[in-house]
């Protein structure tokens, strides 16, 4: 447990960077792009980079998004339960989360591979599908690790309790 | 175990799910994804999954989403929100109930810049509350206010729930944003009366602020002008041609950025601010819409909606009556949910009825997100109430809980009169559209 702790924290900080960059990058690439045009020289391929570098800033922001509790929950019925009745739902709730993205994370690396195998590149550019859908993959683990390790924080805390 | 029961099944299983705290965006896919696949097959189900959240998380035109909160948030950042209180106080602040008024038109002019309501009504809570209570405002009419102004920005383009809308329906988002201009300035206008209306009832409630001169009112309209440039670039470029929304909102970003950084009120630690922040919003409606994608799918298997769709002509009923019905359904769901996660759960089950009974897809758009903005004042979800109460508490002016539902009262009935005149009046919403396209 401490050494998942210790290597998901770094690495969520180093994502949420990196994922702030590429939505910097967005924009910028879509400004060059229209400044480009106007001087008939507009960036070649700007949509499938600026569509990669946004699917990669959202893949990137999992993990930030989930520790920072972005995601919308109806929370009108659990404020009613007693603190140890809320944790124990908790406890299957976020199971059931873990398991969902472990499974979204091997069929996504299930869809780089055939991908990978029928040599999909994007229109322009030619870029390799397969390396974007491997990455997203890559994302998708750290948020189940994430998951994961709210499980173990779970059972951690009951048994110094 | 036929489509159309398990679909139902599907449906309330989703309810439950709900009321134990998971995510929204989760249960959906979680459902759509077993319902799929009991319906077709594991590995249909197995696809569907990765698929979904690959296409929607790479979709070009999803990209516009993080663009307009981005800039959202820069704009948040760099204190435009003030300047525009500064300017709408020298014009109506020597009113009765003109800081309260000012406040509602702040709120629909960083509408224009900035598409998130709880934003919106930060902002104004700890621009406008201390105004008010310094001029002996009532809590209820200070607070009010401001909680149900921050949801104009929910209809002022650019407005997240309008792209996500145009996105799951296929119309066109430039449209969207330019039918909810007028419906928008209505908004304001009945929100001012309802003030106007409070304060000549009751004058304790508002009294009149400081009277300033023609120059320094002149002198403030400068205080408009970052919103002026930064709208007329997004929206007029987008509506002539020159701009795709994604593009126009990369001008968007690139302008508030450029102003911000040209004055100093942007320094690194801000603008990384507003993008982390841009990260985690951002993330949370894309996943919104991925399993959105998914259920959408599943109930598509089952029919539901078609079926629905059906059901509901074959009553015979007035076309008006089931968009009153709809409506009230929608009012009482936004009470419990989030107004992004009710049109992305909803969608797929009433458009087909809608455009079945031959209404126009933009006007329903306009008229989905009015009601949901009610969901942002509401309890006892209502959000902006929330930010509001906790807004006030931390700049000591310890407003009540209950005196803000209380404020929001008459704002509400204004929503609902606007509502019932955009549905006797259709041309409200689509003559600008009409206009324009």
């Amino acid at each position: 447990m401490p050494q998942l702790h210790t290597l998901l924290t770094p690495l969520e900080t180093r994502m949420k960077q990196l994922g702030a960059l590429c939505i910097l990058g967005v924009a910028l690439v879509t400004g060059a792009d229209i400044v480009g045009r106007l001087l008939n020289t507009p960036v070649f391929g700007s949509e499938e980079i600026v569509t990669f570098l946004a699917g990669l800033a959202i893949g990137l922001s999992m993990p930030f998004a989930h520790t920072r509790n972005s995601h919308i929950r109806v929370e009108i019925l659990m404020r009613r339960f007693s603190k140890a009745t809320r944790k124990r739902i908790n406890l299957v709730t976020d199971s059931v989360t873990f398991l969902f993205f472990a499974v979204v994370t091997w069929r996504m690396f299930e869809y780089g591979a055939s991908t990978a195998g029928s040599g999909v590149v994007s229109m322009n550019l030619e870029l390799p599908e397969h390396l974007i859908i491997y990455a997203l993959a890559g994302c998708f683990a750290a948020f189940s690790m994430s998951l994961l390790r709210d499980v173990l924080l779970f059972f951690r805390r009951e048994g110094s309790a | 175990m036929s489509p159309t029961t398990l679909g139902i099944t599907g449906l309330l299983v989703m309810i439950l799910l709900f009321l134990t705290r998971l995510p929204v965006a989760h249960v959906m896919a979680m459902v759509g994804f077993v319902g799929f696949s009991l319906l077709t097959s594991f590995k249909g189900g197995l696809n569907l999954l990765a698929k979904s959240y690959y296409e929607v998380f790479t979709s070009y035109g999803l990209t516009t989403i993080p663009l307009f909160v981005l800039m959202g948030q820069l704009a948040f950042n760099s204190g435009i929100s003030k300047r525009l209180y500064n300017t709408a106080y020298c014009f109506l602040g020597h009113i009765r109930g003109g800081l309260a008024m000012a406040t509602v038109a702040t709120c629909t002019a960083f509408g224009a810049v900035c598409g998130s309501s709880p934003a919106t009504a930060a902002t104004m809570a700890t621009v406008g509350i201390p105004e008010m209570k310094r001029y002996g405002y009532s809590d209820k009419l200070a607070a009010g206010s401001v909680a149900s102004g921050g949801g104009l920005g929910m209809i002022m383009p650019p407005s997240v729930v309008l792209i996500v809308y145009g996105v799951l329906t296929e119309q066109s988002i430039g449209e969207l944003f330019m039918a909810g201009i007028i419906p928008a300035l209505l908004l304001t206008l009945l929100f001012i009366i309802c003030i106007w209306v409070q304060c000549r009832m009751d004058p304790t409630k508002g009294p009149a602020g400081e009277r300033f001169g023609t120059s320094e009112k002149l002198r403030s309209l400068t205080g408009l002008l970052d919103t002026l440039i930064i709208f007329v670039l997004v929206i007029g470029g987008m509506f002539n041609g020159w701009f795709t929304p994604t593009e126009a909102a990369s001008v968007g970003v690139l302008g508030v950025l450029g102003l911000g950084m040209l004055k100093r009120q942007l320094n690194a630690r801000l603008i990384f601010k507003s993008l982390y922040e841009t990260l985690g919003t951002s993330c949370m409606i894309l996943f919104l819409i991925a399993g959105a994608t998914v259920f959408g799918k599943f109930l598509a298997v089952t029919r539901i909606p078609f079926d629905i769709a059906s059901w509901i002509s074959g009553l015979n009923l007035p076309a008006i009556v089931v968009m009153a019905g709809i409506v009230l359904i929608y009012f009482l769901s936004g009470c419990f949910m989030d107004s992004l996660a009710l049109v992305m759960l909803t969608i797929p089950i009433f458009f087909p009825v809608v455009t079945a009974l031959g209404f126009d897809p933009i006007w329903f758009g306009i008229i989905i997100v009015l009601i949901t903005e009610l969901g942002v004042i509401t309890p006892p979800v209502g959000i902006n109430v929330y930010v509001v109460y906790g807004v006030s508490t931390s700049i000591g002016a310890n407003i009540e809980l209950e005196s803000i539902f209380r404020g929001i009262l008459p704002f509400l009935a204004a929503i609902l009169t606007g509502i019932l005149l955009m549905m006797l009046f259709p041309e409200i919403v689509l003559f600008l559209p009409h206009l324009m396209y």
